[in-house]
C-alpha cells in the first residue's frame, strides 16, 4: 500500500522527462511571432523621428530584420508578416530543440 | 474503559435490563508476535491478510514499511504476526516462547522468511481489540446509550468506549471533540465515522490510475540537463551560423550590427570563418543556458513535489489541527 506508493514516487523522480517537440515548437513559434508583432506595433505607436536629411524613420534597427525576413517592414502589415516569420522560425527552433533533446535522452537511457 | 465494564462498575448499579444489555456487548481479542528478521526486505506491503487454512496467523504487519524509523537498523525487518483470538482461549494462554516458535514456523510455511533468519521475538496481547458486531449488539447498544444519555457529565469516546469500530484517528477525534463538549460545545460524537471516508486508503478506478500513470511522469519527471543543453546549444549555434552566412553573402547594413556580436564573441566577424566561430560561441552559450534552465526546472519541480507531499501529510491530520 504505502510502500508501493513510495516505490512509485521513486520511479517518478528517477524517470527522465520527454519533450513534445510539436508542442514546444508551437509555443516557441507563437512566442517569437508575438514578440515581433508587438515589438513592431510598439514602435509604430511610439512614433519615429526625423533624420538629418528630412526623412521620417520608425524603428531603424528593427527594420534590419527585413534583411532576414524578406518583405518585413516596421509597419502594421510588416508586423503581421513579421509574426508569420517569427512563428515559422520559432516553430523550427522549438521542434529542433525538442527533437534533439529526445534523441539524446533515448541514447542516454538505452 | 470498555462500555461493558463501565456499566458494570456503576455505583449504585444500573437497572437490570441495562446491565443485561451491557453484558451482551462482546469483544474479540488479539495478540501480536513481533519477530526480528535478519533481512532488510521481506515484502513490499505494510500489511497482508493471510487466508491460508494451514496457519493460524490472520494478518502480518511489516512495520518498517509504514515508516523506516519503526526499526532501529535498516538491515533488519520487524514483522508483527497477528492472531485473532478470545481472552483465555488456547492461543491466548499459550506461553510466549511457544507463540514465538509457532510464529516462526508459520512464517516459514507461508514462504515469507526462513526460520533461521528470525533473530528474536516478543508477544503483545491486546484484550478487547475489536467490538463484535453480532445480531444483537445494536439493540443492546441502543439500550445502553439511552440509559447513559441522562448523564450530562459523561462522554463516551474511542473504539471500546463507544463499542464502535473506530480507527485510531476516529477515536482520537472523539477524544478531542468530547473535550470541546466539556467546554460547552455540542458535538454529536456518534456522528463520527458514519459519513467520513475510510481514512486509510483512497481507491482509484483502473482507467483513472492508467491516466495518472501516463500523466504524472510526463509532468514531474526530471529533465535531462545534458540533453537540453546540447539541444539549445545546437540550435543557437546553427542560428548564428546561418544568419552570418546569409549576411556575409548578401551584405547590407545589418552585417554592421551583427558584427557587434564580437564584443562578446572575441574573433567573430560576418564572414565564412566568422560563421564557424559564431556557431561555436552560440553552441557554448546555448549549452550553458539550456543546462541552467534544466537545472533550475528540476530544482523547482523537486521543491514543488516536496511541498505537495508535505501538504498531503498535513492534510492527513487536518481533523486534529482544526481543533488545536
Amino acid at each position: 500500500m504505502d510502500a508501493e506508493k513510495i516505490l512509485n514516487d521513486e520511479k517518478l523522480l528517477r524517470g527522465i522527462l520527454r519533450l513534445n517537440a510539436k508542442i514546444l515548437g508551437l509555443v516557441l513559434g507563437i512566442l517569437m511571432g508575438l514578440v515581433i508583432f508587438i515589438g513592431t506595433n510598439w514602435l509604430l505607436i511610439k512614433g519615429g523621428q526625423m533624420t538629418p536629411d528630412g526623412k521620417y524613420v520608425v524603428g531603424p534597427h528593427l527594420q534590419l530584420l527585413g534583411q532576414f525576413f524578406i518583405g518585413y517592414k516596421v509597419s502594421f502589415l510588416g508586423s503581421i508578416i513579421g509574426f508569420f516569420y517569427g512563428f515559422a522560425l520559432g516553430t523550427l527552433c522549438g521542434t529542433a530543440i525538442g527533437w534533439i533533446y529526445n534523441k539524446i535522452v533515448d541514447f542516454r537511457t538505452r | 474503559m470498555p462500555l461493558r465494564e463501565a456499566l458494570q462498575k456503576f455505583k449504585p448499579g444500573v437497572p437490570k435490563e441495562v446491565l443485561d444489555a451491557a453484558n451482551d456487548l462482546k469483544y474479540r481479542d488479539f495478540l501480536t508476535v513481533a519477530l526480528i528478521i535478519n533481512k532488510s526486505e521481506v515484502f513490499p506491503d505494510t500489511w497482508i491478510y493471510i487466508h491460508d487454512p494451514e496457519v493460524k496467523v490472520g494478518r502480518i504487519q511489516n512495520f518498517k514499511n509504514w515508516s523506516p524509523f519503526m526499526v532501529p537498523k535498516p538491515s533488519k525487518t520487524c514483522l508483527g504476526l497477528e492472531y485473532f483470538c478470545f481472552e483465555g482461549d488456547s492461543l491466548w494462554s499459550m506461553p510466549d516462547a511457544e507463540l514465538i516458535e509457532l510464529a516462526k514456523n508459520e512464517l516459514e510455511t507461508l514462504g515469507l522468511a526462513n526460520k533461521n533468519d528470525v533473530e528474536d521475538g516478543m508477544v503483545a496481547r491486546m484484550p478487547k481489540a475489536y467490538p463484535i458486531y453480532d445480531s444483537t449488539f445494536q439493540k443492546s447498544l441502543d439500550v445502553v446509550r439511552q440509559f447513559l444519555n441522562r448523564f450530562d457529565n459523561l462522554q463516551l469516546v474511542g473504539r471500546n468506549g463507544m463499542h464502535k469500530y473506530n480507527n485510531q484517528d476516529h477515536s482520537m477525534l472523539t477524544g478531542i471533540l468530547s473535550a470541546e463538549n466539556i467546554l460547552g460545545a455540542n458535538h454529536d460524537l456518534w456522528a463520527i465515522n458514519i459519513e467520513q471516508e475510510y481514512h486509510e486508503e483512497m481507491t482509484l478506478e483502473p482507467s483513472e490510475e492508467a491516466v495518472l500513470d501516463k500523466l504524472l511522469p510526463s509532468v514531474f519527471s526530471r529533465m535531462d540537463q545534458l540533453g537540453l543543453a546540447t539541444a539549445t546549444g545546437s540550435v543557437c549555434g546553427l542560428l548564428i551560423f546561418f544568419a552570418t552566412i546569409w549576411l556575409a553573402s548578401q551584405g547590407g547594413v545589418a552585417s554592421i550590427y551583427l558584427r557587434l556580436l564580437n564584443q562578446y564573441f572575441f574573433g567573430y566577424t560576418v564572414t565564412m570563418k566568422g560563421a564557424f566561430i559564431g556557431m561555436a560561441y552560440g553552441f557554448l552559450w546555448g549549452f550553458l543556458f539550456g543546462w541552467l534552465f534544466a537545472y533550475l526546472r528540476n530544482f523547482f519541480m523537486a521543491y514543488y513535489i516536496y511541498r505537495i507531499k508535505r501538504k498531503a501529510e498535513l492534510l492527513t491530520f487536518r481533523d486534529f489541527l482544526d481543533h488545536f
